[in-house]
């Protein structure tokens, strides 16, 4: 049986929000538009799910 | 570069552009869905392979030279993801393999119930819930350990795409080969199968709440036609959206049309109406879609049926969807040379004439069992006399 790793309910949200926003920041500059970074933590996210 | 090289790049790219709009052809073209295999080919094991780049990608060419395909799946040959391991690996196989392989079983990462929250905000819940369920070190440390870890799976990353980008380049220039297949993604349906439900519950999820599984795929269809479009900002003649599908084969035409074909049909006609075209992997057997394909933009897609019956699925798509297949992994494997020839003779005689055939492994070759050398080598000399166009 698979482990049901969903059912660990604790928030990591503010943890990851922040990363994610350092990630795009440092690898892409501060410059970025809304709409570019939008599309940088897209590509991030569905290739950290993996 | 090679003016010849160029010249042959052009000609092979006609050659596809030509079977995708079912015009005449001055011959079938033959594409080489091959992956892995290229390591049997070669003789080099998958750690070889990492450890000596230069060896891997002068092998990797001289092969691509040797066999002749008008078209590659990949600039080099997929090896096992090194840049995945610094994540503690994630959902691939860490097993010495020379494949790289997703682990089964360890996908479930949603709950059932969690449907509504994806649906809200898919980037924001694969970010705050999915991510840190799926990598440990995501849980704990502070952001600069975790952003170091990152970085180093970034620019591993990195180097691989450099290498490919370079050999795709060497590709074309000298050996004038062309790699049409451009980032696509994944549909949102299978990225729920294989990566946020996993096989077993996906499946209940279509049985219980098939509205929600749909509603779900719509709203994460809406930022990756953004992230495609950026990606792919014109239509380009040696490139085509790449597209490899996951779960139609298992579901019923209902259950399609209700979870899938909405997601699948928007994301088609989005990039079709630019003039994009396409190479879709429609893994397992579709026959049972067939309808619904019928129903997709026309003369604009390559498709690699895996298990589909060719004489039945050309006929039916005639005009629509340039069928890629009629060689058969298993046949490569266990049949003789001539009984092979026989077999893509047939292929040819009945359905090469009004277009529309690309030639091609019906299934990506990853392991020594997808095919003999020898009957590849004279499969393709054959095909590449018996296919032209009178």
């Amino acid at each position: 049986m698979a482990d049901k790793k969903y059912l660990d309910k604790t928030d990591y949200s503010a943890d990851m929000q922040k990363l994610v926003s350092v990630l795009i920041e440092r690898m892409y500059g501060s410059e970025l538009s809304d709409e570019e970074k939008s599309r940088r933590e897209y590509g991030i996210v569905t290739g950290l799910i993996r | 570069m090679s003016e010849k090289g160029l010249e042959l790049f052009e000609e092979r790219l006609t050659l596809i552009d030509n079977a995708i709009k079912f015009k005449e052809n001055s011959r079938v073209p033959i594409y080489g869905l091959v992956s892995n295999w290229m390591l049997y080919y070669l003789g080099m094991s998958a750690k070889e392979a990492l450890a000596n780049p230069d060896a891997e990608r002068e092998g990797y060419n001289k092969a691509v030279g040797e066999f002749k395909f008008d078209a590659l799946l990949s600039s080099l040959i997929q090896l096992p993801s090194v840049a995945a391991k610094v994540l503690g690996g994630g959902s691939i196989t860490d097993n010495e393999s020379d494949v790289l392989q997703i682990r089964t079983s360890d996908s479930e990462l949603m709950g059932p119930d969690e449907y509504d929250e994806l649906i809200a905000d898919p980037v924001g819940f694969m970010r705050d819930k999915i991510m840190p369920r799926r990598h440990e070190f995501l849980k704990s440390g502070d952001i600069e350990a975790q952003y170091a870890t990152l970085k180093e799976f970034y620019d591993l990353g990195a180097v691989r795409g450099m290498q490919m980008g370079k050999n795709e380049q060497y590709l074309k220039e000298e050996l004038g080969v062309p790699v049409p297949a451009a980032g696509g993604g994944f549909m949102p349906t299978d990225i729920i199968l294989d990566y946020l439900r996993d096989f077993s519950g996906i499946m209940v999820d279509i049985r219980r709440q098939p509205e929600k599984v749909c509603e779900a795929s719509l709203a994460m269809l809406e930022p990756m036609i953004k992230s495609v479009d950026a990606a792919n900002p014109v239509p380009r003649r040696d490139k085509l959206i790449a597209i490899f599908t996951h779960i139609p084969g298992y579901i019923s035409p209902k259950a399609f049309e209700i979870v899938y074909w909405p997601q699948f049909k928007k994301y088609l006609e989005h990039f079709s109406s630019k003039g994009h075209r396409w190479m879709i992997l429609y893994e397992k057997n579709w026959e049972h879609l067939y309808d619904f394909l019928l129903d997709s933009p026309k003369k604009s897609i390559l498709g690699f049926f895996e298990e589909d019956d060719i004489f039945k699925g050309k006929k039916v798509l005639e005009g629509s969807i340039a069928f890629a297949g009629g060689i058969r992994t298993n046949d490569l494997y266990y049949k003789s040379k001539q009984e092979n020839i026989d077999i893509v003779k047939r292929v040819i005689d009945e359905c090469a004439p009004g277009g529309g055939l690309v030639l091609a492994p019906d299934k990506v070759m990853h392991t020594n069992a997808d095919g003999k050398t020898e009957n590849l080598q004279a499969v393709i000399d054959f095909a590449q006399e018996y296919g032209k166009y009178k």
